[in-house]
């Protein structure tokens, strides 16, 4: 699919395009909410307020993916086209983590399986490699990783999620996480294992760096986190289930589900991308893991209505580019299956990164400083523990302007951090470099250092120097002196805290709470700061039950249907969050299993259909 | 209002009518769950989008269906047409106009009276009728409840702790912050109109309260999990209060302020620059209209409830949850919505996904509020239709605690308990709905239990739709209740999986708190049979609508406050989760006292000049946009 950034601007300048509904309300300026992009079809023009346009549009013959309503089941493809037909067990659909270890467990308890990839073979690939779990036996012989109590990191994870994700699926991680690592690297070498790298982990002395957080306010944080080669991994595993017999169809898209005239699964068309020709696959279960839709505009304007309208001027939504098409939700919608509703949780789509993005060295917006907004003010706890939700009260503030404040002790302070996903690893030569930049900033004293990130582009942000936050803020053109009055209250007032270990203001935790008083000061200024709405992938969608059956209309599970990894809902909070960094491959792999599992079971008769019941 | 329950049923019929959609959807050949005459009414459609439109679809084949929720686009969004000037009989003028005169807008008028400015409070409700909801007024550290009723000193920063533990970061820190620091201090001052004698002898013993020991009913619970909870909460003779308060409003403080009652807010008026310059209300008897000018406007009027086409609009994921047998906001506690209408209409942001709303996302499995016997007590263990625990059924939160059960079918649930529950049930946390656990309740539960062991073999109905399986052993329980082979293995293994748990202390399912981890094993047994647990949407008020800053500014384009508008109460999002909860009884009025005598506070200081508006600053803006423009062109490609 053709890349393309949509702006919130955009979005809504598209929205009120040609809809009467829409060009009502934008002329009073009120948001639009979950609209539609209307196409000009037939019925576009009197579309109703709604905008909702019902053409189909083939793209690449893949059906409908430019339409608004991608919940309108489209035609099944004609039996004249469909070329072939094959029959197994079990077919996978997308051959991600999730589906990739079901398919593993599946060979391993003795069945059939086909995978259906869209990825050509020669091009295809693993995206991240992190796979967070706890109670993994390599991790804690090799790199002396510790027993960590399931029940502490479940009921953790229910808190950072408020107690909205489905309980079984979580504990299912909890208790069995480690163990599929293992599982899941099995078939590589010891050498090769041990060549793997783990992150916030002091590699010689076997234990998390110091000063490392184990817990922020309550909430709790885990390391290490392995980093698998997955390339390996995958060769090898993949290797296993063909010797089994496991079918893999690459450069394959699945294009609907069919089903028989109970609303029973049984089996998919699939569309070969090189032959451009149908064919059946017909199949006593079918897992869906074909991930997010994070790069479907139709479902993001839809399922992420709420991202949108938090989104400032300067946001661009779904600006990375680096997830799946969502077909796989969609397909399942129309087979009747229930979707989550308002909120779906993003990969880092409600978090501006403040605190630094990915990847990046040089991170703005350290949370070892206070962070002032427009007037002056401290707005929020800047050390809130998830990383992720760290900065929800952002999306109802204006980023237009906010101040950072740090003293001489940064790189020092920079040490306590929770190893999450998108935590600088206090690494000497990263603590290094943040001096090295801090240095540039006071040689450069008076005009400010520019440490805008190419890479980042976008927003302005400025370090500015000085040996007191006065000088420093003297050196900020065109700043308001009420402003300037703000923040040197808010600054003095922080430190007042700091003295007492009592955040009065935002309930910073006291063991993060560093007093700002030992010059040279930096003040760093952020204009605009983007990236709601930018976020890596998806992590909702289809609501299943604990054995991953994908439900339907009455909230039972449809017969032969199943779905894992990021196509599903209940794993993860309002957004995504990591008490460990690379929780979503941990939990992917873990859960693909799972999903395996349960498939066994049924295929056993272990579980059943409410409808099996006399 | 008239009484009207709205089943999902009835809202798929109501809703599809008349929608130009389900037309449309209709010409590709998609069969629409709509009545056929309602597709041809097609053309008309516009002008009367209702708003909420499900449909459920089926392909061509009939093979493929779809159930789902299309969002009304909202007109109620749009600006309404001003009130001729000639029909505007009178117009007034005062320093502040507060819109509502329910607990946040009394206590802001109350406020910026007792500070010496003149305000002008319109409410909907006639002065003969006036009344108020509810009357818990939860607080911390209030002086008046530690000497009367030996409340202890709640450290704030716990309270707020816990408080962002439970919306998850998710809500306005700052109001939070001053509810925690405030509140106590609020409800003394509410109080201060009221002569001693006549507040000393209006309040009730308060619940969950133990007057001889100053502390909680045996038993009860300040902590489940990492969740805590406070008592006692008190509930003053809220019409008394207001009372008082009132007089002192328009006859002591010498202001000139003034309540006018029977009386509409309409819309805002705006100038050019969009600063809110007061608004024009309609007097209900005479249906004039009165236009009053103010140099600040707080909008006060609570939830939106009751007005349909907002809820179809705003609460999309609590319509999606309901299953067949739920019905939408049955208990018509509401207000309309208009405050928060007239808001979005000068500009306002309108809040993004879940709006909380006061038990609207919550089965009551535990117990529905108001009920002395309530079904599901969490004290038990609870299975799903197949007979397999489900959830952990007694998760801090009381309102938080059933969300496993919105995303799974509700035709059946069963709960199991013991013999030794009506001892169990004192441990409860003091929160909204749970049963406060007294001699006389428990004593209640334990009759409940024996007349059910009397009934063994039949059906017993304990009342408030309770309906017990009396048994010697579990599987009497089951057999009697006629459920399948399959289901009553399940609950057989579940079970005694359950209390090897209970034993160890450690929930290796579901991670339930092992001080309520009680094991279910000593006869006789008691099966309750949930059918179609029916309160998913029975909220009593909804809980948010417009973002606010920290001074409860209402927040317009790019998160900026609009100049001169406030709103405080149930107006305004940001002080819950995902939905209302409860660490104490009362937190609702509790909070709407406290913050809106804050946005009394900060509407203070903005006539005062110590807080200010962006575009007041002395630099026009703040931001060179030509820099920024050539920034965000060179960034416009994106990463490679």
């Amino acid at each position: 699919m053709e890349k393309k950034d949509i702006t919130r601007r955009q979005f809504l300048k598209g929205s009120a395009a040609g809809a009467v509904g829409f060009a009502a309300l934008s002329m009073f300026g009120v948001n639009a909410f979950a609209s539609g992009e209307p196409s000009g079809a037939p019925g576009g023009a009197s579309g109703g307020p709604s905008g909702f346009s019902f053409a189909q549009e083939k793209n690449e013959n893949h059906l409908i993916w430019q339409i608004e309503d991608w919940k309108i089941a489209p035609d099944p493809i004609p039996e004249s086209r469909i070329t072939a037909e094959y029959e197994t067990q079990v077919l996978i659909i997308g051959g991600g983590y999730a589906g990739n270890a079901a398919c593993l467990e599946l060979n391993e308890e003795g069945y059939q399986v086909i995978v259906v990839e869209n990825q050509a073979e020669a091009t295809y690939e693993l995206r991240g490699g992190d796979e967070g779990v706890i109670n993994s036996k390599f991790c804690q012989e090799f790199w002396g990783a510790p027993e960590v109590d399931p029940i502490e990191f479940y009921n953790n994870w229910m808190l950072n999620c408020q107690n909205y994700a489905n309980p079984e699926l979580v504990m299912k991680f909890a208790q069995n996480g480690g163990e599929s690592l293992d599982w899941h690297i099995s078939r590589c070498t010891e050498q090769q294992k041990q060549s793997w790298d783990v992150k916030f982990w002091s590699h010689n002395n076997e234990e998390v760096r110091p000063n490392v957080l184990g817990e922020i306010g309550g909430l709790k944080f885990w390391a290490p986190t392995l980093h698998p080669e997955q390339g390996t991994v995958y060769k090898l595993n993949r290797a296993y289930c063909e010797e089994q017999g496991t079918q893999y169809f690459f450069n394959c898209h699945a294009e609907h589900l069919l089903t028989d005239d109970s609303g029973a699964v049984t089996g998919a068309v699939i569309y070969n991308n090189e032959t451009e020709e149908y064919f059946r696959i017909k199949a006593e279960y079918v897992v869906i893991s074909t991930g997010g839709f994070g790069t479907n505009e139709s479902m993001m304007k839809d399922m992420l209505a709420d991202l949108y309208a938090q989104m400032q001027e300067q946001d661009e939504m779904g600006q990375m580019g680096a997830d799946r098409d969502g077909s796989g939700i969609a397909m399942a919608v129309w087979a009747g299956a229930q979707h989550e509703q308002c909120c779906v949780p993003t990969m880092d789509g409600r978090q501006p990164w403040l605190t630094g993005n990915p990847g990046l060295t040089a991170a703005p917006g350290h949370p070892q400083g206070i962070w002032l907004d427009w007037q002056g003010k401290r707005f929020m706890n800047e050390f809130w523990g998830t990383l992720e939700h760290r900065c929800f009260p952002m999306l109802i503030h204006s980023r237009e302007r906010m101040y950072c404040i740090y003293d001489d002790k940064l790189p020092e302070t920079m040490q306590y951090v929770a190893p999450a996903h998108g935590s600088t690893d206090p690494a000497d030569n990263t603590l290094a470099t943040i001096r090295t930049k801090m240095d540039e900033a006071y040689q450069n004293r008076g005009q400010g250092a520019d440490i805008s990130s190419g890479e980042m582009g976008g927003y302005n942000m400025m370090v500015y120097a000085g040996d007191t936050v006065e000088e420093c803020l003297s050196y900020i053109p065109d700043i308001d002196e009420r402003v300037k009055a703000n923040i040197m209250e808010s600054w003095a007032h922080y430190n007042e805290m700091c003295s007492t270990g009592r955040d009065d203001e935002f309930g910073r935790d006291p063991k993060v709470m560093f007093p700002l008083d030992q010059g040279p000061y930096y003040v760093q200024v952020i204009d605009k700061q983007a990236g709601i709405g930018n976020f890596m992938v998806t992590v909702g969608g289809l609501w299943t039950d604990g054995e991953q059956r994908v439900l339907g209309p009455d909230w039972k599970p449809i017969r032969g249907l199943f779905a894992s990894g990021n196509t599903t809902s209940g794993r993860f909070g309002r957004d995504y969050f990591t008490p460990m960094m690379g929780v979503s491959i941990g939990m992917a792999v873990c859960l693909g299993r799972e999903c395996g599992r349960s498939i066994g079971k049924q295929i056993r008769g272990e579980i059943f259909y409410p409808n099996d019941l006399s | 209002m008239a009484k009207k329950e709205i089943s999902r049923r009835t809202f798929l019929k109501g809703a599809t009518a008349g929608t130009a959609g389900v037309a449309a959807a209709s010409v590709l050949g998609v069969s629409a769950f709509a009545e056929p005459d309602a597709v041809s009414g097609a053309s008309t459609a516009l002008a009367e989008d209702t708003g909420e439109k499900i449909v459920r679809v089926l392909d061509g084949n009939g093979v493929t269906r779809i159930t789902d929720t299309l969002y009304s686009t909202g007109t109620w969004r749009l600006k309404k047409e001003p009130a001729a000037e000639s029909s505007i009989t009178e117009s007034l003028t005062a320093d502040v106009l507060i819109l509502g005169n329910g607990y946040s807008g009394a206590a802001c008028a109350l406020w910026l009276a007792e500070q010496g400015y003149k305000v002008i409070v319109l409410e909907n409700q006639s002065e003969d009728r006036f009344s108020l909801f509810g009357g818990d007024q939860a607080v911390i550290n209030s002086k008046y409840i530690q000497e009367h009723y030996g409340a202890p000193q709640i450290d704030p920063l716990e309270f707020y702790h816990n408080w962002m533990l439970n919306t998850n970061n998710y809500c306005n820190q700052a109001l939070c912050m001053k509810f925690a620091q405030f509140s106590g201090d609020s409800f003394d001052w509410h109080l201060g109109h009221t002569p001693a004698d006549v507040r000393d002898s209006m309040f009730g013993a308060p619940s969950y309260w133990d007057m001889e020991k100053k502390s909680m009913r045996e038993g009860m619970l300040d902590k489940i999990g990492d969740l805590r909870f406070y008592a006692p909460t008190l509930r003053p003779n809220q019409a008394t209060v207001a009372k008082y308060n009132r007089q002192f409003i328009e006859n002591e403080s010498g202001t000139g302020s003034r309540h006018i009652f029977g009386c509409h807010a309409e819309y805002l008026e705006q100038d050019a620059d969009g600063t809110v310059t007061g608004a024009v209300a309609k007097l209900n008897d005479t249906g004039d209209y009165i236009r009053v000018n103010a140099k600040y406007t707080v909008i006060a009027t609570g939830g939106f409830g009751s007005n349909m086409e907002m809820v179809s609009d705003l609460l999309p994921d609590l319509l999606y949850f309901m299953q067949d047998h739920d019905a939408l906001h049955a208990q018509q506690t509401d207000r309309d919505g208009s405050g928060i209408a007239m808001a979005i209409q000068a500009g306002a942001k309108l809040e993004q996904g879940p709006i909380p709303t006061m038990d609207g996302r919550l089965t009551w499995l535990n117990g529905g509020p108001g009920q002395g016997g309530s079904p599901g007590h969490p004290q038990g263990v609870w299975f799903d239709s197949y007979g397999k625990r489900f959830q952990n059924e007694f998760w801090g939160t009381i309102e938080h605690r059933g969300f496993p059960s919105l995303f799974m079918n509700r035709d059946t649930i069963y709960c199991l308990y013991d013999s030794d529950l009506p001892e169990r049930l004192r441990h409860v946390a003091p929160a909204h709905g749970s049963t406060d656990p007294t001699e006389g309740n428990i004593s209640s539960w334990q009759s409940k239990l024996e007349a059910a062991y009397a009934a063994k073999g039949e059906v017993y109905n304990a009342g408030s739709g309770i309906y017990l399986y009396a048994g010697d052993t579990v599987e009497e329980c089951c057999r009697y209740a006629g459920m399948s082979d399959r289901v009553k293995e399940n609950i057989l293994s579940s079970l005694a999986q359950y209390n090897e748990y209970a034993h160890a202390g450690r929930d290796e399912e579901f991670g339930r708190a092992p001080e309520v981890l009680f094991p279910v094993e000593n006869g006789p047994f008691f099966l309750q049979v949930v059918q179609e647990n029916a309160l998913i949407a029975n909220y009593m008020v909804t809980m948010g609508g417009l973002y606010v800053d920290g001074e409860q500014r209402v927040l317009g384009d790019e998160f900026l406050p609009i100049h001169g508008l406030f709103a405080t109460g149930n107006t305004t999002g940001g002080r819950f989760g995902r939905d209302y909860f409860t660490p104490t009884n009362g937190v609702s009025i509790g909070i709407a006292v406290c913050l809106g005598r804050e946005c009394g506070k900060s509407v203070q200081r903005q006539l005062e000049g110590s807080i200010w508006y962006r575009e007041d600053s002395d630099r026009p803006s703040y931001i060179d946009t030509s820099a920024f423009a050539s920034a965000s062109g060179e960034a416009s490609g994106g990463p490679s």
